[in-house]
C-alpha cells in the first residue's frame, strides 16, 4: 500500500522525466555516449550508419571536458 | 585508471585459479580418490571455494574493472578518490584470500554463495559501501546530461546486491568464526534463495548486462540497436528478477502460493531477458561481416547467444512440472554453466580483450591468432560441458522417478551415479578446454604487456586518462 502511495506521489515527476528524455533526439544522444571519447571511431560510426555521432553533430555536451 | 588496470589483471588471475579449481572438483567426480581423504581437499570444502573464486573473485573483479572504466568514460568524470579505490582493490583481494582460507579450514555458514562467516561478511559489506560511493560519485558529478544505460545496470547491480546480501547475512555471532542465522525454517530458506537467485540475477545478469551495453556497441562500432528497448529492458528486468527466488524451493516446506508466484515471475522473466539479448544481437545490424575477422566481437556475440539460451532454459526449469524432473540433477549444473561459462565468462573475456590494449596504450593484443584459438576452446568447452550435464540430468531424473509395478524404485542411487560417469568425463574435458583458454588469455595479456610497444597516446586519450 505504501509502495503504491509513493508511486502515486512521484508519478508527476516520472511523467516529466519521461517527456524530457523519451524523444528520438535525446535517445540518440544517450546511445552515442560510448563513442564520445573516441573521435576516430565516432567518425567511422557516422560514415557507416549515417547517424549523427560526433559531439558537434549531436548538439549536446558529449565532448570530453578538458 | 590504475584501479581499472589492477582489477583487470586480478580478473585474469582469479579466472585461471577459479576455473582450475572447477576442473579439479570435476576430476574428483570422475576419480573420487582425488579427495585424498583430507578434509581440506574434500569436494564439500572445495566446491564453495570454486564458486567464490569464479563469482566474487573473477566476476567481481571484472565488474569492478569495467564499471569503473565505463562510468568514468560515459560520465566524463573521475572517481572521487584514488586512495579509496586502492583500499577497495587491496581490501577485496585480502578478503577473498581470507574467505578461501576459512572455507578450506571448514568455517561456513552453509548458506550457498554466502558461506563466509559474520566477520568476513562485515568486511565485504564495508568494501561494498566504498564501491557504491566510488561508482555513484562520477554519476553525480557527470558532465553530460544523460546517464548511459550501462551505468543504470551497474548501479542496480550494486544497490540490490548490497540489499540482499546484508539482509540474508543477518546472524547472531557466538564466536569469532561461528554464527547462527536470525531466520529459521522455511523463512530462512526463502531469504537464502531470495538472496541466492538475486546473486544470479543482479550480479551475473544485470551487472554483466551493463558490460554488454558498453562493450558490444564499442567493439561493433554501432550504437545500441534500440536505446528505448534498453530502458524498457532495465526497468522490466529489475522489477521481476527479485521475485524469482522461490523456484529454488519447489516441492519443499515453502507455502505453495510462494512457489507458484516464483514460478510465474520466472516465466515472465523470459521477456525482458530476450529483449536485452535481441537488443545486443541487433546492434550488429549492418556489421555482421565484422565477425569474420574480429574474434573479440565473436566472444561478445556468442556470449549473447548463450545468454539467450540460458534465459530460455531457466524459466522453463522453473515450471514446477519440469522442475520435478530437473531439480537436484546435473541439469541444474549444466544450466548454471551455460550462463556462467557461455554468458558471464565470454562477455568478460571479450571485454578484457577490448580493454587490455587500451589500458596499457598498446595498439592491439599481442596475438589475434591466440584470441581466435581461445574463442574456439571456450565455445567447444562450454558446449561439451552443458551437453554432458543435460544428458546426465535427464538420465538421473528419469532413473530416480522410475518405479516397478509393486511401487519400489527401479534403480538405486548408485546405479544412477554409474550411468552419469561418462558425462562426468565429458564435463571434465569441456571444463579443461575452457580453463586452458583462460591460460591463453593470461599468456596473451602477459605478452601484450611485456613485448608490445606502447602506441603514442593521442591528445584525446591523454585527456580521457585524466578525466
Amino acid at each position: 500500500m505504501l509502495n503504491l502511495l509513493l508511486l502515486l506521489l512521484i508519478s508527476p515527476w516520472l511523467w516529466r522525466q519521461w517527456q524530457r528524455y523519451s524523444s528520438h533526439n535525446e535517445e540518440l544522444q544517450a546511445a552515442m555516449l560510448p563513442f564520445a571519447d573516441d573521435p576516430e571511431l565516432a567518425l567511422r560510426v557516422e560514415r557507416e550508419t549515417g547517424l549523427p555521432c560526433l559531439p558537434e553533430h549531436l548538439e549536446q555536451q558529449t565532448t570530453l571536458a578538458g | 585508471m590504475q584501479v581499472v588496470r589492477q582489477f583487470t589483471l586480478a580478473t585474469i588471475v582469479w579466472g585461471v585459479l577459479g576455473m582450475s579449481m572447477g576442473v579439479f572438483i570435476a576430476a574428483q567426480l570422475v576419480w573420487p580418490a582425488l579427495n585424498f581423504d583430507l578434509p581440506w581437499t574434500s569436494f564439500g570444502r572445495i566446491r564453495p571455494i570454486h564458486t567464490s573464486l569464479v563469482i566474487f573473485a573473477f566476476g567481481g573483479s571484472a565488474l569492478f574493472a569495467t564499471s569503473f572504466y565505463v562510468v568514468q568514460r560515459t560520465c566524463q568524470a573521475r572517481l572521487p578518490s584514488d586512495f579509496m579505490a586502492s583500499v577497495l582493490f587491496w581490501g577485496w583481494q585480502a578478503m577473498l584470500v581470507a574467505i578461501i582460507t576459512s572455507y578450506a579450514l571448514g568455517y561456513t555458514t552453509t548458506k550457498e554463495y554466502a558461506e563466509m562467516e559474520w566477520m568476513l561478511s562485515i568486511v565485504l559489506t564495508f568494501l561494498w559501501l566504498v564501491y557504491t560511493w566510488l561508482f555513484f560519485t562520477p554519476i553525480a558529478r557527470r558532465k553530460v546530461s544523460h546517464i548511459y544505460v550501462g551505468n543504470w545496470f551497474y548501479g542496480a547491480f550494486i544497490i540490490v546486491t548490497a540489499m540482499v546480501f546484508i539482509i540474508n547475512s543477518a546472524a547472531v555471532p557466538v564466536t569469532a568464526m561461528k554464527s547462527y542465522s536470525i531466520y529459521s525454517g522455511a523463512t530462512d530458506a526463502m531469504i537464502q534463495w531470495w538472496y541466492g537467485h538475486s546473486v544470479v540475477g543482479f550480479i551475473l545478469s544485470v551487472g554483466f548486462l551493463g558490460m554488454m551495453y558498453y562493450f558490444v556497441p564499442k567493439q561493433a562500432g554501432r550504437p545500441i540497436y534500440s536505446y528505448r528497448l534498453s530502458i524498457v529492458h532495465f526497468w522490466a528486468i529489475i522489477s521481476i528478477y527479485i521475485w524469482a527466488g522461490p523456484h529454488h524451493l519447489h516441492y519443499t516446506a515453502l507455502p505453495d502460493w510462494a512457489q507458484s508466484l516464483g514460478m510465474v515471475m520466472s516465466v515472465i522473466l523470459l521477456v525482458p531477458s530476450w529483449g536485452g539479448m535481441i537488443n545486443g544481437m541487433m546492434t550488429l545490424s549492418g556489421a555482421w561481416h565484422k565477425l569474420r575477422s574480429d574474434p573479440i566481437l565473436r566472444f561478445l556475440v556468442v556470449s549473447l547467444a548463450f545468454y539467450g539460451m540460458s534465459t530460455f532454459e531457466g524459466p522453463m526449469m522453473a515450471i514446477k512440472t519440469v522442475n520435478s524432473l530437473s531439480h537436484y540433477t546435473d541439469w541444474t549444473i549444466g544450466h548454471v554453466h551455460a550462463g556462467a561459462l557461455g554468458w558471464v565468462a565470454m562477455i568478460t573475456i571479450g571485454s578484457l580483450y577490448y580493454l587490455i590494449p587500451r589500458l596499457w596504450q598498446r595498439e592491439t593484443m599481442y596475438s589475434t591468432a591466440l584470441i581466435s584459438l581461445h574463442f574456439w576452446l571456450a565455445t567447444a568447452g562450454t558446449v561439451l560441458y552443458i551437453a554432458s550435464m543435460w544428458v546426465n540430468g535427464i538420465t538421473q531424473g528419469l532413473m530416480w522417478r522410475a518405479i516397478n509395478d509393486d511401487g519400489t524404485l527401479s534403480y538405486s542411487f548408485v546405479e544412477a551415479l554409474e550411468a552419469s560417469h561418462f558425462g562426468y568425463v565429458v564435463r571434465l574435458i569441456g571444463g579443461s578446454l575452457f580453463a586452458s583458454g583462460m591460460v591463453l588469455l593470461a599468456i596473451n595479456c602477459w605478452l601484450t604487456l611485456r613485448a608490445g610497444k606502447p602506441a603514442p597516446a593521442t591528445q584525446t586519450e591523454l585527456e580521457a586518462s585524466h578525466a
